[in-house]
């Protein structure tokens, strides 16, 4: 546990003094910008629920990855999942938005998130039959969820209103994700937590959680005591799928208030990132979700005040990455080895 | 070799510990050029962890390695590699997608960035080793005992000034013993310092110029070899609990409850016998002669390619899709670290997986670290600490932590795969104890090994493997080393 704050304490170092090299690079004053950083990022209520607007997307998907890796599958189809999860729920929307029932909200929620299961569950399948590499195939969902999302709201589903620019018509009240306290800060963030916490007692403690380590470990002694890790295959796909829906569903509710294409910034990949930093815990990967907003929102924010070039924020998404990973890396090394 | 010149390693005050283990206690020890030195000690006795701080794979907490007479930091294999140490592990670091030949040709110490035609050199030990290993076979097809033999050729290649063997003779049929030692006594005599780390009295007698014993992680005895009996060494190895008498089969036996009929699986064909309640079958036969298939068959990991296997008039047959091994099965498969276990998941995990469906939703696993505890202090699991992952127990105490699990269950069929493999005298006493008592109780056990004495002390009938098939079957009356060792080695090759 010491082992842990230590090499998050030397990454946070490490991105400092490599994030300063940066903007010396760029010809700024390093320690001004990174303490702009810290202030847009968390400084004020402002920032920090903003911060939290985009951890979620971001958290959801981490979620979404962890699952099946801890069965050793490496998916990278959070954002496939995530825009079909919004197709899905959209579509409920659509249908029901001219009925006034309190039950609009959950059902476009619940399809969601089977919506995004379905995605996952397609390359669980693919990889349970036919021994399809999931990590291939998640890669290539994507670009399906995303032309899919596109073909509906540039199509059928367009809004005459909105005078030929792609997108549906807006959430109704009686669809739409809850704020919290005023700010844009929605009820899928406290989804996400929910989900943070009951996801690790049942990752860690449960007979299913344990069962796919024994499989992840040692798949020929988990066949002998009759675990099946084809089922597992698919149910874990498909569970990791309905969270990055609830992430795309989220999304287009709360904060766009529309289907519209452009729904992800990334978050599936940020969150493959957040997931392999967070050593596929549950638990950290809550954190460091939280950290990774505040750069996305201090990298907006210092583009527009500080006039630092767009790429900035990506670069710097990526040295905090490069360092991290360098860092736990080290760590590793220095622990000492198994057996 | 000058008295006045220093020892080839010299170990001084070297301690290791893993968690609350103190695997070396402050350990001197010297190594000495043109010496064969063997390393006495029971499973988790500190052996293999001394040895492994000389090879760099671990790091001493305390205390100083010094070769040739200065202190040197080992740092990782490569550096002791490029120190002229070479090692023999007793878990294989071969490729398995590559040949016997590649493999060799691998760490063949004068290959360069292309592979030359002359492979001879190479090879030249393996013919003498093991001329029956094909070197265009990859390693994945071989079996365990074939794979030490070319894990060992390939240390010998690389001209080690100090060669390190872990268990060497564990898995050996006694033809390949004698073949071992054939190559190890050379390498003293060559001028290099050898140091055999085993348990079996008979590798002491045979290759050793010198003899330490160690206990619990320090050096309890050190003489010339010779100048010990045998049975002051064991005592030295066990301390002061007394050496646990041979067990032997029970003498009642009942009705046939095994039932195997004209079995075939891989390559093995037309396997046919039965096992009576109460009676251990022996299997006997030279490593990779089909034992691993029969035995996955017979415990029903894998599915059989003709004929059946009934236990009590029901069938064990492994369908497709059926949920893991029937219940009244015990397998204790061969390498538990690979096939019966899951190496970084706990004791507990380990010791409940048979049982894991069948747990709650959420188990209670403060209960079942207790009941894991339990069934470990009564198996000798040592340290019987249920949260350390399987991993990290020696050898012996993972075979018995494989056999807490299995045999504590009460099974009706006891499908034990070299059950003693690498094991020392009071590892061994304790396994052949669980494994007739088991038989006592009612079941039929199946024991495969290649260890005749253990068969032939232990078994009611010892049935011979050769080429897939049942070549024989002995009672044990009139079986014997000779008869079996013929059996074994077929009309055409020698006897063991």
């Amino acid at each position: 546990m010491t082992r842990a704050v230590l090499s998050v304490g030397l990454a946070v170092l490490a991105f400092v003094a490599v994030g300063a090299a940066f903007f010396v690079l760029i010809g700024k004053p390093p320690l001004t910008m990174l303490g702009a950083m810290l202030r847009f990022g968390f400084g004020d209520a402002y920032s920090v629920s903003e911060s939290l607007v985009k951890a979620t997307p971001i958290l959801l998907c981490a979620l979404a990855i962890i699952v099946p890796a801890r069965l050793g599958l490496l998916s990278v189809g959070a954002d496939g999942q995530l825009y079909v999860g919004a197709l899905a729920g959209t579509a409920v929307m659509l249908a029901g938005a001219a009925a006034p029932g309190w039950w609009l909200l959950p059902a476009v929620l619940v399809t969601g998130a089977l919506g995004g299961a379905l995605w996952g569950g397609v390359a669980g399948v693919l990889k349970a039959r036919i021994g399809v590499n999931e990590t291939i195939s998640t890669l290539l969902l994507n670009f399906i969820g995303l032309l899919l999302v596109n073909h509906f709201v540039y199509g059928s589903w367009r809004d005459p209103a909105n005078l030929g620019w792609p997108s549906t018509i807006p959430f109704p009240p009686q669809a739409t994700v809850p704020s919290l306290l005023g700010t844009r800060v929605h009820a899928g963030l406290l989804l996400a937590l929910a989900a943070v916490v009951g996801g690790h007692v049942w990752l860690v403690r449960s007979r299913f959680g344990v069962a796919l380590r024994v499989l992840r470990e040692n798949r020929k002694v988990g066949d002998m005591v009759g675990l099946n890790y084809r089922r597992n295959v698919i149910v874990t796909m498909a569970i990791g799928g309905g969270i990055a829906g609830l992430a795309g569903i989220c999304e287009a509710s709360a904060i766009q208030g529309r289907l519209q294409p452009g729904l992800s910034l990334g978050y599936g990949l940020t969150g493959f990132l957040v997931a392999w930093l967070a050593g596929h815990s549950f638990l950290g990967a809550a954190p460091l979700a939280v950290l990774i907003g505040g750069l996305i929102v201090a990298g907006d924010a210092l583009q527009l005040y500080a006039k630092v070039p767009a790429a900035s924020a990506t670069i710097l998404q990526g040295l905090l990455f490069a360092t991290a990973l360098a860092v736990s890396g080290l760590a590793r090394r220095g622990s000492p080895p198994r057996g | 070799m000058t008295s006045a010149a220093p020892p080839a390693v010299r170990f001084r005050a070297v301690a290791k510990s893993f968690g609350p283990v103190r695997a070396v206690d402050g350990v001197d020890l010297e190594i000495r050029r043109g010496e064969t030195l063997a390393l006495l000690g029971e499973n988790g006795a500190g052996k293999s962890t001394l040895v492994k701080l000389l090879y760099g794979v671990h790091q001493p907490d305390a205390g100083a390695i010094e070769l040739d007479g200065r202190p040197v930091v080992i740092a990782s294999p490569a550096v002791a590699i490029a120190r002229g140490i070479g090692m023999v592990f007793q878990r294989f670091t071969l490729v398995p997608a590559l040949s016997v030949l590649e493999n060799l040709l691998l760490a063949w110490p004068h290959t360069r960035w292309r592979l030359g035609r002359d492979h001879a050199p190479v090879l030249a030990r393996l013919a003498v080793l093991a001329p029956g290993i094909d070197p265009a076979r990859r390693v994945a097809q071989l079996s365990v005992a074939e794979r030490q033999l070319v894990e060992l050729v390939r240390v010998l290649n690389m001209d080690a000034r100090c060669v390190l063997l872990d268990e060497p003779t564990a898995v050996l049929t006694p033809l390949e013993v004698e073949r071992l030692y054939e190559l190890i006594r050379p390498l003293a005599s060559q001028g290099r310092a050898v140091v055999m780390i085993t348990h079996k009295l008979a590798d002491v007698a045979a290759c050793a110029d010198r003899v330490v014993v160690m206990r619990q992680g320090r050096i309890v005895d050190e003489a010339p070899a010779g100048a010990r009996s045998d049975d002051a060494l064991v005592r030295a190895m066990i301390g002061a609990s007394s050496v646990v008498e041979e067990g032997t089969p029970p003498a009642r036996i009942g009705a046939a409850r095994l039932v195997v009929r004209g079995l075939g699986a891989g390559f093995v064909r037309d396997v046919s016998f039965e096992v009576c309640a109460g009676e251990v079958l022996g299997v006997a036969g030279v490593a990779g002669n089909g034992q691993r298939p029969l035995a996955e068959v017979l415990a029903g990991v894998v599915a059989p390619s003709a004929g059946a296997v009934h236990l009590d008039g029901r069938s064990l047959t492994r369908r497709d899709g059926a949920a893991g091994l029937d219940p009244r099965v015990a397998y204790i498969p061969e390498q538990p670290l690979d096939n019966g276990v899951a190496g970084a998941l706990s004791a507990t995990v380990n010791v409940a997986l048979r049982r894991l469906r069948a747990l709650r939703a959420f188990p209670d696993w403060r209960a079942e670290a207790a009941t894991a505890r339990e069934l470990m202090r009564r198996f000798d699991v040592r340290p019987p600490e249920p949260r350390l992952p399987a991993r990290a127990f020696s050898g012996g105490n993972l075979q018995k932590l494989v056999l807490a699990r299995e045999l504590s269950r009460a099974p009706d069929l006891v499908v034990a795969c070299y059950p003693t493999m690498g094991l020392d005298v009071a590892a061994t006493h304790a396994v052949h104890g669980h494994l007739l008592e088991c038989a006592s109780r009612g079941a039929s056990v199946v024991w495969f090994s290649e260890d005749l004495d253990e068969l032939l002390g232990c078994a009611h009938r010892i049935a011979v493997m050769r080429d897939g098939r049942i070549v024989g079957v002995l009672a044990r009356e009139h079986a014997s080393r000779q008869a079996l060792g013929r059996l074994m080695a077929g009309s055409t090759g020698q006897v063991a």
